[in-house]
């Protein structure tokens, strides 16, 4: 049933939806650990079963109790909410539950606002920003609710391969982060996936035989991967070297569908480094098999850590 | 008899309420009453309205009947409540004529002993004062006579001495009862209680291991029906001068001698002497102020200040300020404390923070944001009271990550009873002679004392400018610049 954005009414029926699963015949519910906003555009319909934004929260859910306040765009003339549970019992019979806060925000501008929802954001606790459906237009109400919000984000997720293709990426990060406070800070989904290129990279060029090729490594070439992922990593791999490279990148498939690596140190043979979903192969070595986080699984460890991603923001700040 | 706990029961007294038929009386003084009278603790008293109000006895009776059957009463049977009415009388009269005051006298002769509750504006004390001295009203050769009087005590040092005069003109200090309502809430009273009567917290309550001291009063209503007063008020005289400030003495004080009212008095006086004056070259960087513009709170649309009833366009009037505090105390030597108060934020809350500095070697440091606030102990006064300690553990698994979790006490889910309303514990304690969650004539001094300096330097160098921020966010952000180091950060509202 949709009820108007007061939070005393809201938070009320969350506490009615608890104390029915604290029921005598179950062991309780457990405390929440952080809320979680999930940012959602116009075009994004949580109900159909490829819904990414669902199925990472369908991961989360009976391992991470939490309070879930999605906002979503809707083409309503009036603001509505709506309030939910999804429960999960534990091992222990505990219930591990979603309180969930649906806001389909319309044109009158109230969900766009955070002193509609912001009471509702527990306090003491983590809280999390996900823009599920790719960055937000400079001009776009997201962008300022964002920027409004930043006092109450703890960390802004984001997925750059969402972005349009056009934009720099850095560039678009960069924005981003400029349009939140220096306390909230980004994490991305593509940087997340691209863990793999950079463990990989760094295997080959770690032992000290073959470090003083990187610098030599001008040019690099990636197959495989978005466009968001490949420019991380081509960053990434400047600020290692401390200086730009000449790269190349074309999209061949998703990064867990198999990826190559190509380096180019001048006056020596090139350096290749290549993953398949049966596993990873570089300079002639089998380097085992190679475990592709799901979306769930990168979302479960953005939510378990609010510590920024020191290496990622150093790319952001440098490459 | 020994060994036999009596409950605490005033003697038999009339309580006499001016302005009876204003909004503090029906909100809070006769729900406070009433949850007295159901619960036993003032079965000889006889309450009295004082209004210039077209009414008789009866009229009044209905009223209040009506009023028990609101929301801000307590629950308790009809017979109850039509039991509690049938005692109440009703004195129609201005405060003008002495023929009312004298009506106090002869129709409620029953009780030599009278307590005064004057719920008027602060205009009309001087005249209600000088009544019931002349009408030997304060005179204590029979019984006791006391008066309770409500804020606003003056709007500044020189107006509250002159009101404080006029008022001990009848009556001497010990008869009067300045309330501030905020140290009747059981968090508060919990604060000393805390402190003194447990042996881990005193250790470390002191600027060795005390980064800085939060104390946020944070309301999300607007200036509601009382835009004219507030216009000549203001955050800082409205609520730092008295609520915060009185907070901050109990955070801050000394362990008293003992718990006689005067000794407590004692120690909180000396916290308020010992604050830093904030000189008029100071206000720009120690003072912020701001106005709260248009936005959404609580999922409605809200004006701006200056769009409220009985509100100047034009008004320069803060509905937010924030202070930056110094103590010249041993204790609280360097230690800041960051005090702020507004009107239309995003959340109701009050509190009190103590945020402890970091261990001195840092072992973790690329484990935990650099954002995240080190060890807090957060007493919190309104709503959902109870306290929460913050620290960081380790998260389960083969990791050496931490995240921040906390430790919770709350009121409500570890007593069974619900808190007592603030109002009923300062009323009883009137009642009882007990001035201790009551404010002496030098603490008022003091505080105000302290606030007329920075009105001062407001007023002198136009400093700081007035800051806007969007009604339902947490306060302008200039706020910040109060902080004073890059690692510490305002508690989320």
């Amino acid at each position: 049933m949709s009820m108007a954005l007061d939070p005393h009414t809201i938070e009320t029926e969350i506490s009615l939806i608890r104390e029915r699963e604290s029921n005598p015949f179950t062991a309780g519910v457990k405390a929440n650990l952080f809320t979680l906003l999930v940012l959602r555009s116009i075009e994004s319909d949580p109900t159909k079963p490829e819904d990414r934004g669902e199925q990472a929260l369908q991961y989360l859910l009976g391992k991470r109790p939490a309070r879930i306040i999605t906002l979503h765009r809707a083409r309503t003339a009036k603001t509505e909410a709506w309030v939910s549970g999804r429960c999960f019992p534990d091992r222990k019979n505990r219930g591990v539950c979603f309180e969930e806060v649906h806001i389909e925000c319309g044109d009158d501008g109230l969900g766009a606002d955070p002193g509609a929802w912001a009471p509702l954001v527990i306090r003491d606790l983590p809280v999390f920003a996900w823009l599920v459906d790719g960055m937000p237009a400079p001009a776009d109400p997201w962008e300022q609710t964002i920027h409004e919000a930043a006092g109450l984000i703890d960390k802004l997720i984001v997925d750059s391969s969402r972005f349009a293709e056009a934009d720099d990426t850095l560039t678009s990060l960069r924005r981003l982060q400029a349009a939140v406070s220096e306390t909230t800070r980004l994490a991305d989904f593509a940087w997340e996936r691209g863990r793999v290129l950079r463990e990989q990279s760094a295997r080959v060029f770690d032992p000290p035989a073959m470090r003083p090729l990187l610098p030599l490594c001008t040019n690099v070439r990636l197959y495989g991967g978005s466009h968001a992922e490949a420019q991380l990593f081509f960053h990434w791999i400047s600020t290692r070297r401390g200086t730009p490279i000449v790269a190349e990148h074309a999209y061949v498939g998703p990064l867990n569908e198999g990826f190559r690596v190509t380096f180019f140190p001048a006056g020596h043979p090139e350096i290749d480094i290549g993953c398949t979903k049966g596993g990873c192969l570089s300079l002639g070595e089998e380097k085992g098999a190679y475990r592709f986080p799901s979306e769930g699984e990168i979302l479960l460890a953005q939510v378990d850590t609010p510590t920024p991603d020191r290496v990622f923001h150093e790319v952001l700040d440098r490459g | 008899m020994v060994g036999l706990g009596l409950p605490r029961e005033p003697q038999p007294l009339t309580l006499v309420i001016f302005g009876a038929s204003g909004d503090l009386t029906r909100r809070k003084l006769i729900p406070a009453l009433f949850s007295l009278y159901i619960k036993g603790s003032i079965p000889r008293v006889r309450i009295v309205g004082f209004a210039r109000r077209d009414w008789d006895t009866a009229a009044f009776q209905g009223l209040v009947r009506q009023w028990l059957d609101g929301e801000e009463a307590p629950a308790a049977d009809a017979e109850l409540k039509d039991s509690f009415v049938k005692g109440l009388g009703f004195i129609r009269s201005s405060f003008e004529d002495a023929a009312g005051y004298e009506e106090i006298r002869t129709a409620y002769a029953e009780s030599p002993n009278r307590i005064f509750y004057l719920a008027t504006p602060p205009d009309a004390y001087q005249t209600i004062v000088e009544h019931i001295g002349s009408a030997g009203l304060a005179d204590q050769s029979r019984g006791f006579s006391r008066i309770i009087v409500e804020k606003p005590l003056g709007r500044d040092l020189a107006s509250a001495r002159s009101l404080n005069d006029r008022i001990a003109h009848a009556f001497p200090e010990q008869q009067i009862y300045r309330i501030d309502h905020y140290l009747g809430k059981e968090t508060v009273q919990n604060i000393m209680l805390m402190r003194f009567g447990n042996g881990m917290f005193e250790p470390v309550w002191n600027s060795r291991y005390i980064d800085h001291v939060q104390i946020t009063m944070a309301e999300t209503l607007g200036v509601e029906s009382r835009g004219r007063y507030y216009e000549s008020a203001g955050a800082l005289r409205d609520m730092m001068q008295n609520h915060m400030l009185q907070l901050l003495t109990l955070v801050a004080m000394e362990p008293p001698v003992n718990l006689d009212p005067d000794s407590i008095h004692d120690e909180k006086v000396k916290v308020l002497r010992s604050l830093a004056p904030i000189a008029s070259h100071e206000v720009s960087t120690q003072t912020v102020r701001a106005q709260y513009a248009r936005g959404i709170v609580e999922g409605a649309e809200v004006p701006g200040y200056t769009e409220e009833d009985g509100v100047a366009a034009d008004s320069g009037t803060e509905t937010f300020s924030a202070l930056r505090v110094s103590l010249d105390t041993w204790r609280w030597s360097r230690v800041p404390f960051l005090l702020r108060t507004g009107k239309r934020l995003s959340r109701r809350t009050t509190e009190i923070s103590m945020h402890f500095k970091r261990p001195p070697l840092l072992l973790f440091a690329d484990r935990l944001p650099s954002a995240t606030p080190p060890n807090v102990l957060t007493f919190r006064i309104q709503p959902q009271e109870g306290i929460t300690i913050g620290f960081n553990s380790k998260i389960p698994g083969p990791t050496t990550q931490m995240r921040p979790v906390n430790m919770d006490f709350s009121y409500g889910s570890a007593f069974g009873e619900d808190l007592p309303e603030a109002y009923e514990r300062l009323l009883l304690d009137a009642m009882l002679g007990d001035s201790t969650l009551y404010m002496r004539k030098d603490e008022v001094d003091s505080a105000w004392s302290f606030i007329t300096e920075i009105l001062r330097g407001w007023d002198s160098t136009g400093t700081p400018r007035l800051e806007s921020y969007r009604a339902g966010s947490a306060g302008p952000t200039a706020a910040d610049s109060l902080l004073g180091a890059a690692e510490r950060r305002w508690r989320k509202l």
